[in-house]
């Protein structure tokens, strides 16, 4: 059970305790930006139909390709990473690089199991890192969410995953199943009720938790742990249908990159021997990561079509194992164990008021 | 930073073989490939201009790369499926409309399209077995259609081709009849027909 938390104020309560400013937080991790994005787009869908090309190359590159390679810049850059996580930094880009490579050699067999294995977990991925925003975002505003409660929550951020595994074509079940079974008829029954159920759940959850909380000892949630789940969602339930669903993962790119630059430069100002301000770790961070995500989206590939490979195979392995590598990378460096690098910089003192 | 020491041989050749990769892929790029100095996920762009160089069969090869890998790509499904066509390279031409029709399965004219293909795939076939499946899904294909569109002439005409190629003569003209009343400029439903009366003739 639960003990009571102290009671707070309603409207800082509501706003929450946030990294930079109220405004940035709620616009870049909260992805305000992108619920106001998404309204212009149903009724103009215009907008992206006929983007530019070159615009979206660079967009693309500034937000979706920088946040893969962030993980990567973030991992190598935690003071003690590979003393930490031996196999994962010094081991484990050799092993991807060489499970890319057999699945290029052989990329009729292995290259759409490669792409399956991306799309299914990419979903998972999104709905996760909604549901640590919003249960980071709730601890650090005072908001002790008890595990009943976390439990609501995961499961609320999670049906977004659930739908798309359960109805996506060559993704999840469609993947994993053999065709028999997918024609059966619960498996076809299954499908009926998620696609009637699926979306308007996945809107509706998040509230309804987000009320319970609410109603719970430890008072209200801030709204932009409530926003960062339910953005996830309204991407697959309206961008998805849009066929708008690249943009999609730009503002998932963006959202991942201010919250892993507020982590780097909190970080690293913190330390006792910095001598620069926030503005240089966090130009310096994000001039890393897109000289990165160049190489790794660019020159990657180039070098296996140099090698011989199709170019077309080339580049959508090197993006699906890309992927899969930040996703694992994921599961390491947003650890918040008590006394580790990441729960100081979620746990720092407000500064009092002069 | 310091390295894991058991591990530390394995940073270095990491860091060696990525180094080495990304100079290769990035001389490449500026040497061989001249291409945009953007990382380009969307290959079409390549695609289409190796088409427009001339390099029909090797567009043809990459499409059918992309349709069978990438799922988030339509557009590589739709442009085999009509470069294919165009250069009489039926088997990708089909793997273009299937990948179509999986997508969008309520898709009637693609359905009536998909149809016309696999009877066109049936024709050029020396094996019986093959011809007869693939006959047989393009019945399946051309009734899916009518049944999603009734009013459609171009499902009806495709049952016709399909029954033709079944030998059944009499349905054949009956649905190009009911292709003509629905569309009476159907060049599919008046070429059946004079096929058909052609075959019935001699």
């Amino acid at each position: 059970m639960t003990a009571a938390a102290p009671a707070r104020d309603l409207r800082k309560a509501l706003i929450g305790r946030t990294f930079m400013h109220p405004v940035l937080d709620y616009l870049l991790i909260g992805s305000v930006i992108s619920i106001a994005f998404t309204a212009y787009v149903v009724v103009k869908p215009e907008l992206y139909q006929n983007a530019d090309f070159t615009v979206m190359m660079i967009v693309i590159l500034l937000a979706n390709s920088a946040h893969f390679s962030s993980s990567t810049v973030r991992l190598y850059t935690i003071p003690g990473a590979s003393q930490t996580w031996p196999m994962l930094t010094l081991v484990f880009p050799l092993l991807a690089l060489g499970a890319l490579t057999v699945c290029l050699v052989d990329s009729d067999l292995l290259g759409p199991q490669l792409q399956a294995l991306y799309l299914s977990w990419s979903p998972f991925h999104f709905a996760r890192q909604g549901y640590g925003l919003s249960v980071m975002y709730s601890y650090r505003s005072g908001c002790i969410l008890s595990e009943r409660d976390k439990q609501l929550l995961h499961q609320a951020a999670l049906l977004p995953f659930y739908y798309v595994i359960i109805m996506a074509g060559d993704a999840g079940i469609d993947w994993l199943l053999p065709t028999a079974v997918l024609r059966s008829w619960p498996i076809q029954a299954l499908r009926d009720v998620t696609e009637v159920v699926g979306r308007p759940l996945a809107v509706i959850a998040p509230f309804l938790v987000f009320a319970k909380v609410w109603r719970s000892p430890s008072g209200p949630m801030p709204i932009i742990a409530l926003l960062c789940v339910l953005t996830t969602t309204m991407w697959f339930v309206i961008l998805d249908p849009l066929n708008a669903f690249v943009w999609a993962t730009i503002f998932h790119g963006i959202q991942y990159l201010a919250i892993i630059m507020v982590f780097h430069v909190k970080e690293r100002v913190a330390e006792p021997d910095n001598r620069h301000s926030g503005l240089y770790h966090a130009l310096w961070f994000y001039g890393a990561t897109l000289v990165l995500a160049y190489l790794l989206f660019h020159a990657l590939p180039a070098a296996f079509v140099w090698a011989g490979m199709g170019f077309v195979q080339s580049k959508v392995a090197v993006i699906a194992g890309i992927n899969i590598h930040h996703f694992i990378v994921d599961g390491f460096i947003w650890k918040f164990k008590a006394g580790g690098a990441n729960r100081k910089v979620v746990d720092e003192k407000i500064p009092a008021p002069a | 930073m310091s390295a894991h020491p058991s591990y530390a041989w394995a940073g270095r050749i990491s860091v060696a073989v990525y180094a080495v990769l990304f100079a290769a892929g990035l001389v490449y790029t500026v040497r061989v490939d001249h291409s945009l100095p953007l990382p380009s996920h969307n290959y079409m762009i390549e695609i289409k201009s190796l088409m427009d160089d001339g390099f029909v069969a090797q567009a043809i090869d990459e499409l059918r790369a992309a349709t069978l890998l990438d799922q988030l790509n339509p557009q590589a499904a739709e442009l085999l499926a009509d470069v294919a066509e165009q250069q009489g390279d039926l088997p990708a031409a089909l793997l273009g409309l299937r990948r179509q029709v999986r997508r969008d399965p309520e898709d009637a004219p693609l359905r009536a399209r998909l149809a016309n293909t696999l009877v066109r795939v049936a024709s050029v076939k020396n094996n019986v077995g093959a011809e007869q499946h693939h006959l047989q899904l393009a019945l399946t294909n051309a009734q899916t259609a009518i049944m999603l569109d009734p009013l459609d002439a171009a499902g009806h005409a495709a049952l016709g081709n399909t029954y033709m190629a079944l030998g059944q003569r009499a349905e054949a003209v009956d649905q190009y009849r009911e292709a003509l009343a629905l569309d009476p400029d159907s060049a599919e439903a008046r070429r059946g027909l004079g096929r058909a009366r052609v075959e019935e003739g001699s």
